[in-house]
């Protein structure tokens, strides 16, 4: 229980520092201290972010971060994408998969450091 | 998305970040619902993470207001990078 708040408390705190769901830290804490399997924690850490998202979202409109637009865009092509990427899934080993997208996501911190502005 | 927004669309972290989690509420009610209909969401489970959730957003964003731009990249590159670790160890 105290274990579930805690990893709520920093999943949402991910969220609102950085823009993502929640889930890269809600899977593991729901598999680690709820004993749920994976594929239960990624089901359900979907719940969880939905009102941790609609709350930041609010907070971040407020201080005007928010593009409507473009958030309407990102959503649209982002629920396409993950049906595209189920398919993926389904063609390639799993281990190759996490490879290649372990790569991608090094490569796109290394570009993320090297182009960020210095706001 | 917040890369895609700053790489591509030339947008800042704070802009992007609070975009991306815009995009995010369309995208887990469309996943979570899809889930749902599988069975594999546990409701009360959810909500054990998912309401604590709401106050480590509010202080996620309030301390984010508070930073300088380049130090959410850097997080986020953190970030990136050790998902890519645990990945490729699994």
């Amino acid at each position: 229980m105290i274990g579930a708040i805690l990893v709520g408390l920093l999943g949402g705190m991910i969220a609102g520092l950085l823009g993502v769901g929640g889930g890269v830290v809600f899977v593991p804490g729901m598999v680690l201290f709820l004993g749920l399997d994976q594929h239960h924690a990624v089901a359900t850490s979907l719940l969880a972010i939905i009102p941790v998202a609609i709350l930041g979202t609010i907070r971040q409109d407020r201080y005007g971060n928010v593009n409507r637009h473009d958030a309407v865009r990102l959503g649209a092509l982002s629920i396409g994408g993950a049906a595209a990427g189920v398919a993926l899934a389904n063609a390639l080993p799993g281990q190759v998969l996490r490879d290649l997208f372990a790569a991608f996501m090094v490569f796109v911190a290394v570009r993320l450091v090297r182009e960020s502005g210095h706001g | 998305m917040v890369p895609l927004l700053v790489l591509w669309l030339a947008y800042e972290e704070r802009p992007a970040t609070g975009t991306s989690l815009a995009a995010i509420i369309a995208i887990a009610s469309f996943a979570a619902g899809i889930q749902a209909l599988y069975g594999n969401v546990k409701v009360v489970d959810g909500l054990l993470v998912g309401i604590p959730g709401l106050a480590g957003v509010l202080a996620g964003t309030w301390l984010q207001q508070r930073m300088p731009q380049r130090t959410i990249a850097l997080l986020f590159a953190a970030v990136l990078v050790a998902t890519a670790v645990q990945l490729v160890l699994q």
